[in-house]
């Protein structure tokens, strides 16, 4: 006689996500982050006040992704949106997703400034080291060396300038309160075909921080540290390859700011 | 022996949305067990999509989640865990 068996649901549907298939590349860390901020929005069960701005680049769609109210902003222009919108409703939960494109880039000055003021927003950047969307022109972030269609023969830092580190910019100011960088992608491990999860449960725990800190009347920022394999073109295990190699001792993970220790907590 | 371990009942299971997936590899790499591989066939996104095996190549499923959390197209929807 066998009994009837019980599962019980550790992990499951999210009522942030909408479930809509997205129109990211197989395995890009925009489609991971959707999750990991869907999972967040729910932990405070602040679905119903959440405000999501999109920007332009890969995440210009991650409304449709989010089962939350959204605008999309125009191109860098995300930090104005949120500050305005959390001005007039200081009671929503205002996040946005930016490339590197848009915020270290042509956006660079509305970051910076919106971070300056302190305004409670969180902002979340995901650092691909490329222009995805538009076919992989270089990025103020691209590594020195890297092949993109505007640096055919490598970055070369003597014409094009060090690569901009946003995290450390932002530490140059007084306003934020909260400042993280995440290595989001898979990361190889000692064996060769093994792959270690950390920096989506990391990025996880990070996003419920700057929510918590925004909710506290900080600034809050986390630069997650992401992958292109079509336009760096290569494989997709390559590209988390490559990020772990190159992209983590240029832009180092950790926590760089917590000035209400909300991590401690 | 392999058949005594296979007649217990799964102490997890792990639900892949197979038209979902896009065939990345992330959760087969990320998984500790080597519970999910890629099937040989398609679907209908031309993708060749994850499969679970309570049973892996290193063990069984431990419902830990790395899969769920790591897959960039909420194809993995569900990790559970045998109640006792
Ligand atoms: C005002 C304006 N200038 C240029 C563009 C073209 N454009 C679209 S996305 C993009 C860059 C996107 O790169 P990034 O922000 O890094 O996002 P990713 O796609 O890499 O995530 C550019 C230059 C535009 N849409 N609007
Ligand atoms: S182009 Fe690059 S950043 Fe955009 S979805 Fe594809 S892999 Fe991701
Ligand atoms: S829950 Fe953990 S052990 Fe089970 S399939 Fe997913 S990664 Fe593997
Ligand atoms: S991580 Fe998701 S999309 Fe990628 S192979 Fe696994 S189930 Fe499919
Ligand atoms: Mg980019």
């Amino acid at each position: 006689m066998s009994a009837v068996l019980r599962y019980e649901t550790k992990l499951g549907e999210l009522p942030t996500l909408t479930g809509t298939p997205t129109h990211y590349c197989a395995g890009c860390e925009h489609g991971t982050l959707t999750r990991l901020l869907a999972s967040a929005v729910d932990a405070r069960g602040a679905r119903e006040r959440a405000v999501l701005v999109s920007s332009v680049g890969c995440s210009v769609l991650a409304h449709e992704y989010l089962n939350l109210d959204a605008v999309q902003a125009p191109h860098g222009r995300a930090p104005a949106v949120m500050a305005g919108i959390k001005r007039v409703r200081p009671d929503l939960l205002v996040f946005g997703v930016q490339g590197d494109g848009d915020a270290v880039s042509i956006g660079l000055l509305e970051l910076m400034n919106a971070a300056n003021r302190g305004e409670p927003i969180s902002i979340f950047l995901v650092n691909n080291a490329i222009y995805g969307m538009t076919g992989g022109q270089m990025a103020p972030t691209t590594p020195p060396g890297m092949v993109t269609t505007t640096t055919p023969a490598g970055r070369d830092v003597a014409s094009t300038g060090r690569p901009i580190d946003a995290t450390k910019l932002l530490l140059g100011l007084e306003g934020p309160s909260y400042i993280r960088r995440v290595f989001l992608p898979v990361a190889p491990t000692s064996s060769p075909d093994t792959f270690n999860a950390r920096g989506a449960l990391e990025g996880e725990a990070a996003i419920r921080h700057a929510f918590e800190t925004q909710e506290r009347g900080g600034f809050s920022f986390v630069e997650f540290v992401s992958t292109c394999w079509v336009n760096w073109k290569v494989s997709i295990l390559e590209s988390k390859r490559y990020a772990a190699r190159v992209l983590a001792p240029l832009f180092p993970p950790g926590l760089y700011r917590d000035r209400f220790g909300v991590e401690g907590r | 022996m392999i058949a005594a371990e296979e007649a217990r009942p799964p102490r997890a299971r792990v639900v892949v949305e197979a038209e979902r997936c896009k065939g990345c590899d992330l959760c087969v790499v990320v998984c500790p067990q080597r519970n999910l591989h890629l099937a040989t066939g398609f679907n209908r996104g031309g993708y060749h999509p994850a499969v679970f095996r309570y049973h892996g190549d290193r063990g069984d499923c431990t419902a830990c989640g790395l899969c769920y959390w790591v897959c960039p197209d909420f194809a993995i929807t569900e990790v559970a865990r045998l109640v006792p």
